[in-house]
């Protein structure tokens, strides 16, 4: 520590002219109280006590008349030298010009331990706080997050609280780091200062650094990794996800999981899909399966034939043989399917409280009883339960039960059938999906008798008891038997062969499926319609979010996003949802590197950055105030001994 | 005239002529009349003593028997007493009360102390009351100034009429010089043989000490009467706080700081020192009184009067 003592106050020359006039006028009027009010009394000795008299001829009690003027001298000393606002030359050295720039890429999610450990922005944000808090008064700071596109959080400033707040928001962003582009921006904000200086914190997972992106710039780096060799990297999440409808089956989709893996084994995973609801809220579980990721390699798993997503999906992975996965930003993705309009299932036949309470399980679906202002609705299905008026055209048809001779009934009849059940069906059958009718006992029935492209998809014995297929009228299912003769509809797979059924019968649906971008990038949309102004929101059902407005141009508006997840675009009625996800190789392998590097030319010697400097605030008060209380003190003390004779 | 002088000594202007029956006449001519009463005080004080009668302690020649004393050689036989001889047949001196006048001595100590709180003007009205009251009673009165030696001085006077010579006498002194009870007072005794009641009006303010100048009177067998004048501005200057002090006889000086603290210390110094004179004056047998200078001076001489051993 330097012992060295520099004035930061008012300039040395007026303190000096200011101390020799006050010191001079401070003689002076000490020479001024020396000439004592003359007196005249009659007896002198009356107010000498004796000890005063033997005191007083003491050599040094001369001197004493000299202790209040020195005490007056040396408290002017400290009142002037406080004006100068001394410190030491460690701490009156101008102050530094940080500009702290936080590494938000989805690297830095990455956790430092195991479960319920610190992320990496975590340590970052921790060791900022502690920066900040040593700022001294002279220093100033700016933070900035460095993403693809950096930003400053907080503005030059020395408030540490504003700093520490500023700090405490910062969140991880989806879009990968770009380490030029932040240091493009910091030499921007950065005032012409020598002392200004860059601290870059973050885990040094960046393309190599070139010495023309750092020049003019005091860069250095602070990693936010322990040091030593077990740096926690293990990683597997999703790389990649698509999904979209079956063009002749809007009602089911396809979905494909690419799943990559940086642990050094082979990761059993389990992939879920999960669909969501309106609101972009998970909802049910469409499809659950085990895969074997290779080691430090990656497994493109197919799912098709899946069902019962409206809006769209989410797919998680989960490691499930116990191995490390530090990263768990990226074990989730989401899409959304093309929408589909509501199915509407027109019911014919009287009050069927099992029918109904399936259909109450489908939100999509509408429903609504034959009668006479039902001619004119547009049903997609209707399900005659034990009644066979003529097909209604253009809807497709599931007729439950076997009509009497006369009816209208697609299919012909066989042989009566009685205490029957589904000996076997069509297992590929998507009626059958998540279904096992093995178990259903029923009472009485038809063999029904398929036509030429029908499809017998169940049967008994070899007796076919339900047939799909297409006539004029439409796609139809029938069932050789009235459920309320079986226990069908007791059985749990009632509501799913009915779930399977509508959605098998249903007509497709026009539209493209859901728009995904990039997070990262600027985001082209085409907008709902041609109002000249957009509400953005999203990513709906998380805290951080945005919820901005967007000029539109020819019902195109273009905004920049760095958050994955679901977005919707509002103009008045009409909206438009899409979602972002992000997959970045380079993200998800986690390399850290605690020494970055700078490079002038791809062959050129590599110089590390050097560590940043610590910061040392000034821990004690000012100087000045130390020195106007011992003024104070002095004050005291010369008035306390004066009235006690101890100084004249 | 004896306005002019009254004013003088009692410190009173005279009066414009034209002003006619103004206060300060009234005052004084209150002032003589408390002269008069004074004096008729004194009387009473010593009912039945005739003029020129005043019983002195000495027991001499005089014609009224005092008291027996046993013979021892060298005594005047004319003074034995035959008739105890023969009775009892022992030889006894007969003794007479000697008397004479009374000599009364005011010594004022005129020093320049003595100017400070009016402690001057108090001893010149005392003087004037108390010689008045011994003019009145036809006792030899005589005045005189001390300082560092012996200055002016009032011869002997008697009788009423010698009053305005007196005063006249006390308004001419002025307040100078130094203090040296011991020197003064040895020349004072060197120079008068009669002894009598030396009254001694001072402040006492004498660097050498206060205790020689009474032994040479006690020691030269002088009745002696100290009357200590004090003054509250002595002790209690006006200024306060740092202040050089200038003794007002030597021009000493001394720097100090008057405080409430100090103030206190020179009371309680003033009152031990009172009380070391009062001691040392009764181991002397010295009547020893403390008077304030800016006390009305009648009621200091009733004062005195009451408390006897004065003026008896």
């Amino acid at each position: 520590m330097s012992l060295l003592v520099v004035l930061t106050g008012a300039p040395l020359s007026l303190l000096l002219g200011a101390g020799v006039t006050s010191a001079l006028a401070l003689v002076g009027l000490y020479l001024l109280r020396e000439q004592h009010r003359p007196l005249l009394v009659p007896f002198v000795e009356l107010w000498r006590q004796k000890a005063e008299q033997r005191r007083s001829s003491m050599p040094w009690q001369r001197l004493r008349r000299l202790l209040s003027l020195l005490l007056q001298l040396t408290l002017l000393g400290l009142l002037i030298l406080a004006l100068g606002d001394p410190r030491s030359d460690e701490a009156a050295r101008p102050g530094r010009w940080l500009v702290l720039v936080v590494d938000v890429s989805p690297s830095m999610t990455a956790r430092l331990g195991d479960q319920g450990a610190a992320t990496r922005l975590d340590e970052a944000k921790k060791r900022l706080l502690s920066w900040t808090r040593e700022l001294n008064s002279r220093d100033r700071a700016l933070v900035m997050t460095m993403s693809t596109r950096p930003q400053v959080e907080c503005g030059w400033t020395n408030d540490r609280d504003r700093l520490a707040r500023s700090i405490e928001a910062i969140a991880a962003r989806d879009s990968a780091a770009d380490l030029p582009r932040a240091l493009e921006l910091a030499r921007d904000v950065l005032p012409a200062r020598s002392a200004a200086e860059v601290i870059l914190i973050g885990d040094g997972a960046y393309p190599p650094l070139a010495e023309a992106d750092a020049a003019g710039l005091r860069l250095s780096f602070e990693p936010v990794t322990p040091p030593g060799p077990t740096t926690p990297s293990e990683n597997v999440g999703i790389s990649n996800f698509s999904a979209r409808r079956y063009p002749d089956e809007p009602r089911r989709f396809e979905a494909q999981l690419e799943v990559s893996s940086t642990a050094k084994e082979s990761a059993e995973v389990e992939l879920v899909l999960r669909s969501i609801d309106a609101s972009f809220r998970p909802r049910s579980v469409i499809e659950v399966k085990r895969a074997l990721v290779p080691e430090n390699g990656r497994l493109v798993v197919p799912l098709a034939q899946l069902s019962g997503a409206t809006e769209g999906v989410i797919a998680e992975v989960r490691r499930v043989d116990g191995g490390p996965d530090f990263l768990p930003t990226d074990n989730h993705a989401q899409l959304l399917l093309r929408p589909l309009p509501p199915l509407r299932v027109l019911l014919v036949g009287p009050p069927n409280q099992f029918i109904e309470a399936a259909l109450l399980a489908e939100p999509e679906v509408v429903t609504r009883r034959d009668g006479p202002d039902a001619d004119s609705w547009p049903a997609d299905v209707v399900i005659y339960d034990g009644v066979f008026p003529s097909p209604r055209p253009g809807a497709a048809a599931l007729y439950l039960g076997v009509p009497d001779a006369g009816a209208s009934y697609p299919v012909r009849l066989g042989r009566e059938l009685k205490a029957f059940g589904f000996d076997h069906w069509r297992r590929d059958s998507p009626l059958f999906a998540s279904v096992d009718p093995y178990d259903v006992q029923v009472l009485a029935g038809r063999a029904l008798l398929p036509s030429a492209g029908d499809t017998a998809i169940a049967f008994s014995g070899q007796d076919p008891i339900a047939i799909m297929g297409q006539r004029s009228e439409g796609r139809f299912v029938a069932l050789g038997f009235d459920p309320r003769q079986s226990d069908f509809f007791l059985r749990a797979a009632w509501p799913l062969f009915l779930h399977n059924t509508l959605r098998e019968l249903a007509p497709a649906a026009l539209g493209d499926d859901g728009v995904g971008v990039v997070p990262g990038r600027e985001w082209h949309l085409r907008t709902p319609s041609a109002d000249p102004s957009a509400r953005i929101r999203g990513p709906l059902g998380q805290p951080s979010s945005i919820d901005r407005g967007a000029a539109v141009t020819e019902q195109r508006t273009t905004i920049f996003g760095e958050l994955a997840g679901f977005y919707e675009v509002e103009q008045g009625g009409p909206k438009l949802r899409f979602f972002a996800n992000y997959f970045d190789d380079g993200e998800a392998r986690l390399a850290p590197t605690r020494a970055l590097e700078a490079r002038a030319a791809a062959s050129a010697p590599a110089r590390a950055l050097p560590r940043p400097r610590p910061l040392h605030r000034d821990r004690d008060l000012a100087p000045w105030l130390l020195l106007l209380a011992l003024a104070a003190l002095l004050s005291f003390a010369e008035w306390w001994t004066y009235h006690r004779r101890w100084t004249v | 005239m004896v306005s002019s002088l009254l004013s003088r000594v009692f410190g009173k202007k005279r009066p414009p002529e034209s002003a006619g029956a103004t206060a300060d006449d009234l005052f004084d001519e209150e002032f003589l009349r408390k002269l008069e009463s004074l004096a008729l005080a004194s009387r009473r004080a010593a009912a039945g003593l005739r003029r020129g009668d005043r019983r002195m302690k000495k027991k001499g020649s005089g014609i009224e028997f005092a008291d027996h004393k046993a013979y021892v050689p060298g005594d005047d036989i004319r003074l034995l007493d035959v008739g105890v001889y023969q009775r009892l047949g022992k030889l006894l001196l007969r003794i007479y009360e000697e008397e004479e006048d009374l000599s009364l001595y005011f010594l004022i100590d005129r020093s320049a102390s003595m100017a400070h709180g009016a402690k001057l003007t108090q001893a010149v009205r005392l003087t004037a009351a108390l010689g008045y009251i011994g003019l009145s009673s036809l006792d030899r009165v005589s005045v005189l100034a001390l300082g560092n030696e012996l200055h002016e001085r009032l011869p002997p006077i008697r009788g009423k009429q010698r009053l305005f010579r007196l005063l006249r006498f006390l308004s001419g002194l002025r307040a100078s010089g130094r203090t040296d009870l011991s020197a003064a007072l040895r020349r004072f005794a060197s120079m008068h043989r009669r002894r009598g009641l030396a009254v001694l009006l001072t402040d006492l303010y004498d660097p050498a000490g206060f205790e020689a100048g009474i032994d040479v009177l006690v020691h030269h067998r002088f009745e002696v009467c100290v009357l200590h004048i004090g003054s509250k501005l002595d002790r209690q200057p006006s200024a306060r706080g740092d202040v050089s002090l200038i003794d007002a006889e030597t021009a000493e000086r001394a720097e100090i700081t008057i405080t409430a603290k100090k103030l206190r210390e020179v009371e309680e110094q003033v009152r031990q020192t009172e009380l070391l004179v009062r001691r040392f004056c009764a181991r002397k047998r010295v009547a020893y009184f403390t008077i304030d200078a800016g006390a009305p001076f009648d009621e200091v001489v009733l004062y005195l009067l009451r408390r006897g051993g004065l003026l008896e």
